[in-house]
């Protein structure tokens, strides 16, 4: 595939890249600084959480799977909680499904923000990149006061949530959003115009609305091209058929449109987390559930920062799953990056894999094949060895 | 400061015996004094620009430091690479750039003076660029021949209005050599007054010449790992770096003698003065720059310099040489 | 526009820099932070709750009642509960689980180590 001896020229960018967040290889054959085709090959954050799962009990999967993804824990927590309550028919009260929703808006706010900081470092725009994430530090602190810890918050139980949010943290929070919303409407306003950013992002990576469609992108991808999917909208879950609140979209198709949805999409939490600390019922923080979930399948979804998250689990009887898959959003967005690589310069190779906010150790999962007769068993050392092998006869 | 200015004076009479021209190359303003002006530059660049981003700069210490650990990290070269030429061109680009310093006159007279040093320092400056590329080309790595072949595809988008903008003053000054712009502003408004537009557009070639931000497409960290220097680790990693700071004292001190009035003549303690403040000034608008924009790709720059730059560049000559006929 | 961050660029060379001089300044932890993990061993009752909801195996409870010779006496209950910190997860569900309160989070977050043996602490009641 790489270099095989032909007059391809082909630049690898990855595993290890300045310009990627997290290992994964990209493979680029080029013409000159025009990039003619792209492939794809994940697989390098693989930890094997979805057989971990299966030897532990429903709480401690909980915070395992809370830990698949620092930035969309609690997406991961919540969705596996939902699924678990709807095995088991329990009804989480009111005041847990809004602390839910507050918590998960704090989270979008973050993740959209250090989105932001890493686009603009990928152009080369640094001074926005600092900006952003010093702004950013807002949302963290006021997580840090909610649950106790600024990534991996842990404040999902299954029946409900683990702590509540009192008056004047309430206080705090809003502070924090008014401050949040003024530097927002600084960026959409002078940091985002300027010419040298537009003209990196303006243009590049189209992805129309039919490809968009056809090729299952997710989330601000999608959203970024006219496509208006959202799981908060079209599948409420939490508090959220209760709150009012618009789905961004953008008819650009290219990263600027993508851009335009996540900061549209981030001044759309503000008003929700604003909405839902006004109205939140006092009720009780969460039900009491028995330790073993009856037989069962169940799909449950949720809208992470970058597009829907899918969780299926299969329970059977006792107190440990038996099967959960994670889809993650960016495996859905494999295809379109892949699509949108194609046909642009090697420069807008940053800018077009950070458009689509990848979060590969979310994605990476296995498929086993199997066949009859080709299972044997290797070593440390002579699984360490093929892998060297693997790689030296990839490169030549 | 009497004495002082007499044995300048009799130095510009007489010629400079043998120990006073080692002393010019090596001492003031020769190689030490570049290597600690262009690593003192380093950080005050470095400290602005995290002012502007509302952050601490790294410690006054921090270029010195840098280029200390790198000279005693291992040096690697790649298995293909060309030997010779890899460990060449670090050297040659240091050593271009170190000899600009014997036609420009800081504070004293320079070593060298004669009609058409312009052109000698404008082509002494084109050498690291070339050098720069011949690294890379000889490492044979996908990202260092990309980023060389983008430093040359640069270096044919700033070099045109760099030349033109070094020309508008020796134009209007009617000499070709560097003393003869300094004596035309010592007699005469600085330059800069009559030729805004030249400013500006020498401001953004040197910046391009520089190779920083909007300019740095060759070593755009993000995308092709640091071009040409991407294979170079170890003494000659220092050695590039350390001439990256040097051009910089270098292009700052042209830009203030072609526009800003020089710093020779009169004072000793006013002249000395007078570059340290016009080098940072211009550094200033430099770090500013950086700190704005963002990094644009290469077929929008070329078309950004042939299409503003350049046109710029002919309207100014055009005002020179209307303004010589009135 | 071109240049759009210059005002606040300019702005910000005359504000203190956002920068945290760690370790000379801290920020001080908010209440409840789930940092350290702690046992009061005294109150234990050895239902192991908190061992079996742990996810990352961090907290063993044993029983070390001394066995006594006579059968009749039936000596004070003794348990050793080891907290593995370089395992630990900081979830907190081992506190919340705990019906006698054993357990419980300092704000204490630099348990950084060069030895990993020193992040195993025990208590014996």
């Amino acid at each position: 595939m790489h270099n095989s001896g032909n007059n391809d020229i082909r630049i690898p960018v990855g595993p290890q890249h300045p310009a990627l967040k997290e290992p994964e290889f990209f493979s680029f054959k080029v013409e000159g600084e025009k990039v003619l085709e792209a492939d794809v090959r994940l697989g390098y954050s693989h930890r094997g959480i979805e057989k971990g799962c299966e030897d532990r009990n429903y709480i401690q999967a909980l915070y395992l799977v809370e830990r698949i993804c620092g930035i969309c824990s609690h997406s991961h927590a919540t969705v596996f909680a939902q699924g678990v309550e709807e095995l088991l028919g329990a009804e989480i009260p009111k005041r847990a499904a809004y602390i839910r929703v507050i918590v998960g808006e704090l989270e979008r706010l973050h993740s959209h923000m250090l989105w932001l900081g890493v686009a603009a470092h990928e152009v080369g725009y640094d001074t926005m990149f600092m900006y952003a994430w010093r702004d950013r530090e807002i949302a963290m602190d006021l997580l840090e006061i909610v649950t106790g810890n600024r990534v991996n918050y842990s404040i999902n139980t299954i029946g409900g949530v683990r702590r509540d949010i009192p008056r004047d943290i309430a206080g705090k929070i809003k502070d924090g959003i008014k401050s949040i919303e003024e530097r927002l409407n600084y960026y959409v306003k002078s940091a985002l115009g300027e010419k040298t950013f537009i003209m990196r992002v303006e243009g590049v990576g189209v992805l129309p609305y039919t490809t968009a469609r056809k090729l299952g992108a997710a989330g601000p991808t999608a959203r970024g091209s006219g496509v208006p999917d959202d799981v908060r909208k079209d599948d409420p879950y939490a508090a959220y058929a209760e709150i009012p609140f618009n789905v961004v979209t953008s008819d650009k198709c290219d990263v600027l449109g993508r851009t335009l949805v996540r900061v549209g999409e981030m001044l759309e939490s503000c008003k929700i987390i604003k909405y839902a600390l006004d109205n939140m019922p006092d009720t009780p923080l969460s039900v009491k559930t028995s330790r073993r979930v009856p037989e069962g399948e169940v799909f449950s979804r949720y809208e992470t920062p970058r597009g829907e998250l899918i969780h299926y689990i299969k329970s059977n009887g006792t107190d440990k799953p038996e099967r959960v898959k994670v889809r993650a959003p960016s495996l859905g967005n494999v295809a379109p990056v892949k699509y949108m690589l194609e046909n642009y310069f090697i420069a807008d190779i940053p800018i077009i894999l950070a458009a689509i906010d990848p979060c590969f150790s979310c994605a990476d999962r296995m498929v086993k094949v199997t066949e009859p007769d080709h299972e044997h068993v290797m070593t440390w050392e002579a699984l360490s060895k093929y892998g060297i092998d693997w790689y030296k006869k990839k490169c030549q | 400061m009497g004495s002082a200015e007499q044995i300048r004076d009799r130095l510009v009479q007489e010629k400079m015996p043998i120990a006073a021209k080692l002393f010019y190359l090596l001492i003031f303003p020769g190689f030490l004094f570049l290597v600690f002006y262009g690593l003192m530059l380093e950080w005050i660049d470095r400290k602005l620009i995290a002012k502007f981003q509302n952050r601490m700069g790294p410690p006054w210490f921090q270029p010195l430091a840098d280029f200390i650990k790198l000279f005693v990290k291992e040096d690697t070269v790649p298995a293909k690479a060309d030997r010779l030429m890899f460990a060449l061109a670090p050297v040659v680009a240091l050593a271009a750039v170190l000899t600009t310093i014997a036609f420009i006159p800081v504070i004293v007279p320079a070593l060298y003076s004669f009609p058409g040093d312009v052109v000698i320092v404008a082509y002494l400056l084109m050498v690291p660029t070339f050098a720069l590329f011949l690294g890379g080309w000889y490492s044979v790595s996908y990202f260092a021949s990309i980023g060389a072949m983008r430093a040359v595809l640069l270096l044919f988008s700033y070099e045109v209005p760099l030349l033109m903008s070094l020309l508008g003053p020796a134009i209007l000054a009617g000499s070709w050599s560097i003393e003869g712009i300094i004596a035309f502003q010592a007699s005469h408004p600085w330059i800069i007054l009559y030729q805004p537009i030249g400013f500006i557009v020498c401001l953004i070639a040197v910046v391009g010449k520089l190779e920083r931000v909007p300019f740095d497409i060759p070593e755009a960290e993000t995308e092709i790992v640091e071009g040409p220097l991407c294979e170079y680790s170890g003494k000659k990693l220092a050695l590039y770096r350390l001439m990256f700071d040097i051009e910089a004292v270098i292009g700052a001190a042209l830009i203030s003698i072609f526009y800003l009035g020089g710093f020779y003549g009169g004072n000793i303690l006013w002249t000395a003065l007078s570059f340290i403040i016009k080098t940072l000034i211009i550094l200033f608008l430099i770090s500013l720059v950086k700190a704005v924009l963002g990094r644009i790709r290469i077929d929008q720059m070329i078309g950004f310099c042939w299409k503003y730059l350049v046109p710029a560049a002919i309207f100014q000559f055009l005002l020179i040489i209307l303004a010589r006929l009135i | 526009m071109l240049g759009a961050l210059i005002p606040e660029s300019l702005r910000q060379l005359f504000k203190k820099a956002a920068t945290n001089l760690y370790p000379a300044e801290k920020f001080p932890t908010p209440a409840g932070f789930r940092g350290k993990l702690v046992a009061d061993v005294s109150k234990c009752i050895g239902c192991k709750i908190c061992s079996r909801d742990c996810s990352a195996e961090a907290i063993v409870v044993d029983n070390v009642t001394p066995a006594s010779a006579d059968a009749a006496e039936k000596p004070a209950k003794k348990f050793r509960i080891t907290i593995y910190l370089d395992r630990c997860v900081y979830c907190g569900q081992c506190v919340e689980g705990c019906p006698t309160k054993v357990l419980s989070m300092l704000p204490d977050h630099e348990l950084a180590s060069y030895d990993r043996s020193s992040l195993k602490t025990e208590y014996i009641s």
